[in-house]
């Protein structure tokens, strides 16, 4: 059996290049995300690895900005990367691999709340939740920090006061700046009906923070 | 575009208002008309929160890496195998794993970046036949400007031989690279 090389020329072999001293391993290089997508499609655990660490926190948040409920969110992000990793070689770059992700992600997302609309009554389930939130890192003026946190508070607690429907359509809106057709198409409803549930969020929002204006 | 449940008492459309305010873009009836400015005031504040919370850190559970990867672990994709050169034979390793070890040897050579890199484990002989298994190897990847390719592709066919040698016993019966672009120096403006 004869090698078949298409061009250049290969040593022996039996002859391998001479050895080096042994150091200490070389960083390896950071690789573009194409390139970790195009290895990952190939099967490559690694590659896909890195683009779990790269975009874990994003796709965590949007799927908590839905859920509202942290176990869940994890739940739903876990379920989405693997979902990514057996979709992988459907993929073909036809958009960015983060937003590819964030689909999956805010499908996972709001599969959860349909299971957990069945199951039990969120509308109790969230409110509980709505101050158990991180505050936002200081920005070094204490008094609008301490607003922004209070702010941002006021907003958890109303958004969990929402319905599902209304708070996942407003979320994909203001906080994802999905367009319309986008909100729709996520969240499986017609652009009439996507439009009628942003416009319900925000009006019912502004009730429930009416005490800012 | 309007919607009928959600027309101003103008017959304008709240969302468009709010699109037209955000963007600066009002006109002049939706400057002065006062249910306008209520439905683009209404979503101002909730708007600014918004922008706030899609700023607001949040740390992915330190459960969340490891949970997915065990996941992905547990089900790499099966691929083909070859059989390894040993004595007594029974010695099987996937191209899967081939591919990896020659990524990560590749991965050494400074002007070079391996995209994709699959070994096929071809025809493989029958135990009777006596004969090396046969893989062959196709990398695609971009090199950095300027590089000389021919060189380059030598090198990369060289170390990609020594490798399957090395690691396997194995010697390719082909290996293609497909230089599929150059990665040009970053511009320092």
């Amino acid at each position: 059996m004869n090698p078949d090389y298409r061009s250049g020329s290969i040593h022996p072999v039996n002859d391998p290049p001479a050895p080096t001293e042994a150091g200490p391993p070389r960083p390896r290089r950071p690789l573009r995300e194409d390139v970790l997508v195009t290895r990952a499609r190939d099967g490559d655990a690694r590659a896909f690895e890195q683009l779990v660490r790269r975009h874990q926190r994003a796709m965590y948040a949007v799927g908590l900005r839905i859920l509202a409920d942290p176990d869940d969110a994890e739940d739903a992000t876990q379920k989405a990367f693997f979902a990514a990793w057996r979709r992988l070689p459907q993929f073909r770059g036809q958009a960015q691999f983060s937003t590819w992700m964030y689909r999956i992600v805010t499908n996972h997302a709001l599969n959860q709340l349909r299971r957990r609309q069945r199951n039990i009554d969120s509308s109790a389930d969230i409110s509980d939740l709505a101050a158990d939130r991180q505050p936002v890192a200081s920005t070094g003026d204490p008094y609008q920090h301490s607003e922004t946190n209070a702010l941002l508070s006021d907003l958890r607690a109303a958004l969990a006061g929402l319905p599902d429907e209304l708070r996942v359509c407003w979320v994909l809106r203001e906080v994802d700046n999905c367009s319309y057709q986008e909100v729709a198409e996520i969240a499986g409803i017609n652009l009439d009906t996507a439009r009628g549930r942003i416009y319900r969020a925000r009006h019912r929002l502004a009730e429930a923070m009416a005490s800012w204006r | 575009m309007a919607i009928s449940d959600t027309t101003l008492p103008c017959g304008r459309d709240p969302l468009e208002i709010v699109d037209h305010a955000r963007a600066g873009r009002g006109d002049e009836h939706e400057q002065n008309c006062p249910h306008c400015q209520i439905a683009a005031a209404e979503a101002s504040l909730a708007h600014r929160a918004a922008g706030e919370l899609a700023n607001a850190p949040v740390k992915a559970p330190a459960t969340l890496l490891p949970a997915i990867m065990r996941t992905v672990w547990a089900e790499l994709r099966s691929t083909d195998t070859v059989a390894l050169p040993v004595p007594g034979g029974g010695v099987l390793v996937t191209t899967l794993a081939i591919a990896d070890a020659l990524r990560h040897a590749l991965d050494d050579l400074p002007e070079l970046t391996i995209h994709s890199c699959l070994a096929d484990n071809g025809d493989q002989p029958s135990p009777e036949d006596h004969e090396p298994p046969e893989v062959s190897v196709h990398i695609t990847a971009t090199a950095t400007y300027p590089a000389q390719l021919p060189v380059l592709a030598g090198t990369c066919r060289q170390l990609t031989v020594d490798t399957l040698q090395t690691q396997f016993g194995l010697h390719p019966h082909r290996v293609d690279i497909d230089f599929i672009d150059l990665d040009l120096p970053e511009d320092p403006s």
